[in-house]
């Protein structure tokens, strides 16, 4: 695959390989340039998602215990930390929005809140080894998790401006639950647990909706053409799953009940499976 | 089972919204204001890859003295294109298996590249080398009379989303540089390539391929053809879009043609929402 192709004059340069004079836009190629296998990056570790709204924004009375459990667990489990954003992102959406900004400027005011919530959650974590982690470490991934160390990264993937236009409205909708799925999917980990304080996807909000139902088990494909008036989840996080390489089942558990974080990292199911099919 | 431990709330209309589902949506869409422009005089081009740095000075000198030229009259940024490598890079990528974020994150390196050599060649008009990060100095730039000029890669990197298939990420340069101007509040995006525009085929591999000038987004998805110039989600994008409604794409080749986009004649393909 080295050989150069020189053009004279006006002609193009190229390099041999099977893309070459592709405009990469060919349908065939959606087929034909599949990996045969795709490579896992770090299995054996668990990605575990700490929600913004429903732990951080509780303070301690929610947020200790959960530390706690998540220091013991460190014992026999490699886990990398996602940290959302909560009622900070809420509001700087709502004022975004009342000045009209655009999508991708919500999305891009939208990590500041993540980057406090990750501070904080390292504070209470340093002494067991809670490291904050920015993106540009993220190749670095395997010497924190063999040096024993709990990263903690923000959830919020780094689209910024480039974010989509919504379908509708203004609120970017890749948010930090799509972002926590992509980072899981793309270390092609074991497992993905979104920490929250529900016990997991209902067909509406419980806290609106007092005749919510439960939904213990369900697929991406089955959860979207319910067209729910709240899920516990960005949307778009169902349409990834069900395309997913490596991470074909997450679960949403209630990290406000002791031990169910330890239960659903030995892969118990206390909370919400949601399945890629 | 104990209580549940009170939260540490701003009120806010989005307060007790999960920010997702139909109750989000109405929520979101009661905001009605019209979307705030931040630069909607800005001029974004695309410099294509494969389609122009691959081809060196003869292509590259003329349409520099373009870029130039025009850059006296408008504020110009420029998104580089990868070309060959990018292409060699991916090739070797999905033979490793290497998970659609890396792809993009290794597909992000030649465009830089690009970008840079652009720099370079533009540096005596103001030609400055700009990175994500430095979007929102774009202000300064363009008062100093700069051409600043950004990969055409979005940032996504490793949250690059994989889709059905393939690995080769579906948001390359053509994505990066239609969302910039949709961020910036600009009605076109402009693509400098080395063909009029958009065709019914490949034209460089189907000489029955026919010119298509003008057309919109969705028909061009319905038509589902096999080869298009731009990348597929431009066109998703753009039916979505609150300000960039339109993509021109034209032969940069022929001089005069990107003066002539920029003063608004429609000398490519526009394809708009």
């Amino acid at each position: 695959m080295n050989e150069i192709e020189k053009g004279e004059g006006i002609k193009r340069t190229h390099i041999k390989n099977p893309l070459m004079r592709e405009s990469l836009m060919g349908k065939h190629l959606q087929d034909q340039m599949s990996p045969v296998k795709e490579l896992a990056l770090l299995p054996g570790a668990s990605v575990v998602g700490v929600g913004g709204r429903s732990i951080m924004d509780r303070g301690r009375a929610a947020v200790m215990p959960l530390c706690e459990e998540i220091v013991k667990a460190k014992e026999n489990f490699n886990m990398i930390l996602g940290v959302s954003g909560g009622t900070r992102m809420r509001h700087v959406f709502s004022i975004g929005m009342d000045l009209g900004l655009p999508t991708g400027g919500l999305a891009q005011i939208a990590g500041a809140v993540e980057e406090q919530n990750a501070s904080l959650l390292q504070a209470v974590l340093s002494k067991d080894g809670g490291v904050q982690m920015c993106r540009e470490h993220f190749p670095e991934m395997p010497k924190y998790i063999a040096a024993g160390i709990l990263p903690i990264i923000i959830c919020m993937p780094p689209y910024h401006f480039w974010e989509e236009p919504a379908d509708k409205g203004r609120i970017p909708m890749n948010g930090p639950d799509l972002g926590l799925y992509l980072t899981a999917e793309v270390l092609g980990v074991d497992r993905l647990i979104f920490v929250k304080d529900k016990k997991g996807l209902f067909t509406d909000d419980p806290d609106k909706n007092p005749k919510a139902e439960f939904i213990p088990e369900i697929t991406a494909a089955e959860a979207l053409k319910m067209d729910l008036p709240e899920y516990i989840l960005e949307r778009k996080v169902f349409e990834a799953l069900a395309l997913a390489r490596h991470v074909k089942e997450i679960q949403v558990i209630d990290g406000l009940v002791p031990s169910n974080l330890s239960a659903a990292l030995a892969g118990e199911h206390v909370g919400t499976i949601i399945r890629s099919a | 089972m104990t209580e549940t431990p009170e939260r540490f709330d701003i009120p806010s209309t989005l307060a007790e919204s999960t920010l997702s589902g139909g109750r989000a949506d109405e929520l979101s869409e009661a905001y009605d204001h019209p979307v705030h422009r931040i630069l909607p005089d800005a001029k974004i081009i695309k410099v294509g890859g494969q389609s122009i740095m691959d081809r060196g000075r003869a292509a590259l000198f003329p349409l520099i003295e373009e870029i130039a030229e025009c850059s006296k009259k408008y504020d110009i940024m420029l998104g580089a294109g990868g070309g060959t490598r990018a292409r060699h890079a991916y090739a070797l990528g999905i033979d490793l298996g290497v998970p659609t974020g890396v792809m993009a994150r290794i597909g992000g390196a030649v465009p830089r590249q690009n970008a840079r050599m652009l720099q370079m060649l533009l540096a005596k008009h103001g030609g400055i080398y700009i990175m994500h990060d430095d979007f929102e100095k774009l202000p300064l730039y363009f008062k100093l009379g700069c051409i600043p000029v950004l990969t055409g890669m979005p940032p996504n990197d490793y949250w690059e989303k994989p889709t059905a298939g393939t690995t080769i990420p579906a948001n390359r340069t053509d994505a990066g540089v239609y969302l910039s101007a949709e961020a910036l509040g600009c009605e076109t995006a402009f693509f400098i390539k080395d063909e009029k525009g958009l065709y019914t085929n490949d034209p460089k591999k189907d000489k029955n391929a026919k010119f298509i000038p003008k057309i919109s987004a969705q028909e061009l998805i319905e038509k589902d053809l096999d080869d298009v110039i731009i990348e597929r989600v431009v066109l998703e994008y753009l039916m979505r879009a609150e300000s960039c409604k339109q993509v021109h794409i034209f032969n940069g080749l022929e001089k005069g043609n990107l003066t002539r986009a920029l003063a608004g004649e429609h000398v490519g393909t526009i394809i708009h929402a």
